[in-house]
């Protein structure tokens, strides 16, 4: 079935975009972030022009924020006051990114600063994900392992109060690591200490500010959102639950998709609602389904299929940057950003 | 006295008979005229866009005619067909050159950075160049005419026509003057590009020639620049262009696809808004509908 997209001014197949939104939503339901930054690379490989990829992913992603930060509002998962810290600080980061782009505009080769602070952010990230997937995953493991083996003792009757055994045990493996960390050290010498009951942390405003801050304006350079730089922060570096980041990310993704694809309507009118509606339609009902299939996964397994991708996508942009492009010239691709 | 009513009746009958034939001629050159007058009112109309000078003397051995006239992008649109027909010297072959409106395309140029990584080093705009352009011919153009020929009216296979016609600036960070060789690639590089689309195509031997009629069909893909298109035949005998003639055919969006397209552009800020309103709305109510998390990005 054909459906002709009107600002994209061209005809596509509407099973297939419906697809594309399912897996991003797949995506989305599973691990709670990624997904829009895959979203734009395989529009344009399905021959939707690169803005008109760009700006109706942005407002795809108005929907899918409004959707999720909804129902995990209902949850409880929303830190309301953290989220407008964090959309004060990626308002501004954002306001600071696009003047960063205009300098760096101005002096050229601004492309290749933006693919290479790409592939460093994902190279990191995704190898920090890795590497914390890995060590959580071994300790399962040991877990089970441990349980086993008592288990076996208590069979042989060579040890009879094994209880508080196994809860020692269970405590010292799961137990997340009880020094601080440095970032946390940091946020709490920091002035106007504030607690932020529903994300359970105590730490200075100064703090989700400074981390919006940075993420809008590696937001605004590299033309995708912070979420899976915002996430993993307000994990490893708050120290938040990550449902609770997870619904606080989504909470203030709302208010920076709706301004991102307003201006893009506005200034360079390449949303195409038709295709912003197919989008939706599919990553609704991947999310349902990822959200199933998520919450059959242990976390950490979770994280490292998620790490593995963010590195897929990694390497993928660092062939791209090293392998010889098959013509020199090629149509020039947009810029700006959604998430 | 009756010599005198036979002389007044008879007066009757012949003023009778004189005004009968008078608005006799009176009707018929009434009809005649209004006829006429329809006739090429109506030829007209269904010339479309043709010029006017070509419907009062045309071209007496070489026509050609689209069918549809008009191609309505609906909501529904997947591509299309469109018949080019007509009549040609007995004996020619025929090349029917197809040509949308001339845009203006932004390119960028890829190039070694550090001795390692492909990126891109400059970016120009090619101006004058048609988003879609199609030769269809009874057989090989190249065998048909000369190559300065086939050149000179836009029918070569290598595109060359467009080296002279098109301009190139440039459209990077720092304004630089561009070499013709520099202007030159950049012009290649765009016609492989719309080539690799289908957009630029060279189909020998999709033109019929049966006699003095010949037929030829060019298929719309999905993707379709929108706006005029300008359709020119030409006859050609012993390597000479013996006749020509043209007409033309538009591509425009109708319905909820042209009330869409036109808002995007003419009213950014209520589109905007609307746009944002429906994602919103559509978010929240899928939020309100389902539990657990929805969509992220």
């Amino acid at each position: 079935m054909e459906i002709f997209l009107p600002v994209a001014n061209m005809s596509v197949n509407v099973f297939v975009i419906v697809g594309l939104g399912a897996l991003v939503g797949l995506m989305s339901g599973m691990f709670g972030v990624g997904g829009g930054f895959l979203l734009t690379p395989l529009l344009m490989m399905y021959g939707i022009p690169p803005a008109v990829a760009v700006a109706s992913d942005s407002t795809q992603i108005v929907a899918g924020s409004a959707s999720g930060a909804y129902a995990h509002k209902k949850l409880g998962n929303v830190d309301m006051k953290l989220g407008l810290l964090l959309l004060a600080g990626g308002i501004s980061g954002g306001t600071i990114g696009v003047q960063i782009v205009k300098v760096l505009r101005s002096l050229g080769n601004f492309e290749f600063f933006v693919k290479l602070v790409y592939v460093v952010v994902l190279g990191v990230v995704g190898g920090l994900m890795l590497r914390e997937s890995l060590i959580a995953i071994r300790n399962l493991w040991l877990r089970q392992a441990k349980h086993e083996t008592i288990q076996e003792l208590q069979e042989r009757q060579e040890l009879k109060d094994l209880a508080p055994l196994l809860d020692q045990i269970d405590r010292e493996i799961t137990a997340e690591p009880e020094k601080q960390s440095f970032w946390q050290r940091v946020a709490a010498s920091l002035p106007f200490q504030a607690d932020f009951k529903r994300a359970g942390i105590r730490t200075s405003i100064l703090f989700p500010f400074a981390l919006g801050l940075i993420v809008g304006i590696l937001a605004a350079i590299m033309g995708v959102g912070g979420g899976f730089i915002m996430v993993p922060s307000m994990i490893y570096i708050l120290g938040m639950r990550t449902v609770i980041a997870v619904g606080t990310d989504l909470f203030q993704i709302v208010f920076t998709s709706t301004n991102v694809a307003f201006q893009q309507a506005w200034q360079n009118h390449t949303v195409d609602i038709m295709l912003v509606i197919l989008l939706f339609t599919g990553s609704t009902i991947g999310a349902q389904f990822g959200a199933r299939i998520g919450a059959r996964i242990k976390g950490p397994h979770l994280r490292l299929i998620l790490s593995v991708i963010v590195l897929v996508v990694m390497i993928k942009l660092l062939m791209d940057l090293l392998m010889a492009p098959d013509s020199l010239i090629s149509l020039a691709g947009a810029t700006g950003g959604g998430h | 006295m009756n010599e005198w009513t036979k002389l007044l009746t008879h007066m009757r009958t012949h003023i009778r008979t004189k005004i009968k034939v008078t608005a006799a001629i009176f009707t018929v050159t009434l009809l005649t005229g209004f006829l006429v007058g329809t006739g090429a009112a109506g030829a007209q109309q269904s010339n479309g866009d043709r010029p006017p000078e070509e419907t009062l003397v045309p071209a007496p051995n070489m026509r050609i005619r689209a069918l549809p006239n008009e191609v309505l992008i609906t909501i529904g649109y997947s591509g299309s067909t469109i018949h080019f027909y007509g009549v040609a010297p007995q004996g020619s072959d025929v090349i029917i050159k197809v040509s949308s409106s001339p845009e203006q395309t932004k390119l960028s140029k890829k190039g070694k950075m550090i001795g390692a990584f492909w990126m891109t080093v400059e970016q120009a705009n090619v101006n004058n160049l048609p988003s879609f352009y199609a030769v269809l011919s009874s057989r090989d153009v190249s065998k048909l005419l000369p190559e300065a020929k086939q050149v000179e009216l836009g029918v070569d296979p290598g595109f060359k026509s467009f080296l002279s016609i098109a301009t190139v600036q440039d459209a990077g960070g720092a304004a630089k003057q561009l070499t013709p060789a520099d202007a030159q690639e950049y012009i290649l590089g765009l016609e492989n590009v719309k080539a690799k689309e289908d957009l630029f195509q060279i189909r020998n031997g999709a033109v019929t020639v049966d006699g003095p009629d010949y037929l030829a069909s060019l298929d719309l893909d999905a993707i379709i620049p929108l706006g005029d298109y300008e359709v020119t035949a030409y006859a050609v005998k012993n390597s000479q262009v013996v006749a020509q003639s043209s007409t033309s055919f538009t591509v425009k969006p109708v319905g909820a696809t042209h009330w869409l397209a036109s808002m995007a552009v003419d009213k950014p800020v209520i589109y905007g808004i609307m746009s944002v309103a429906v994602a919103l709305a559509a978010g929240l109510g899928v939020g309100a509908v389902f539990k657990g998390g929805g969509g992220s990005h």
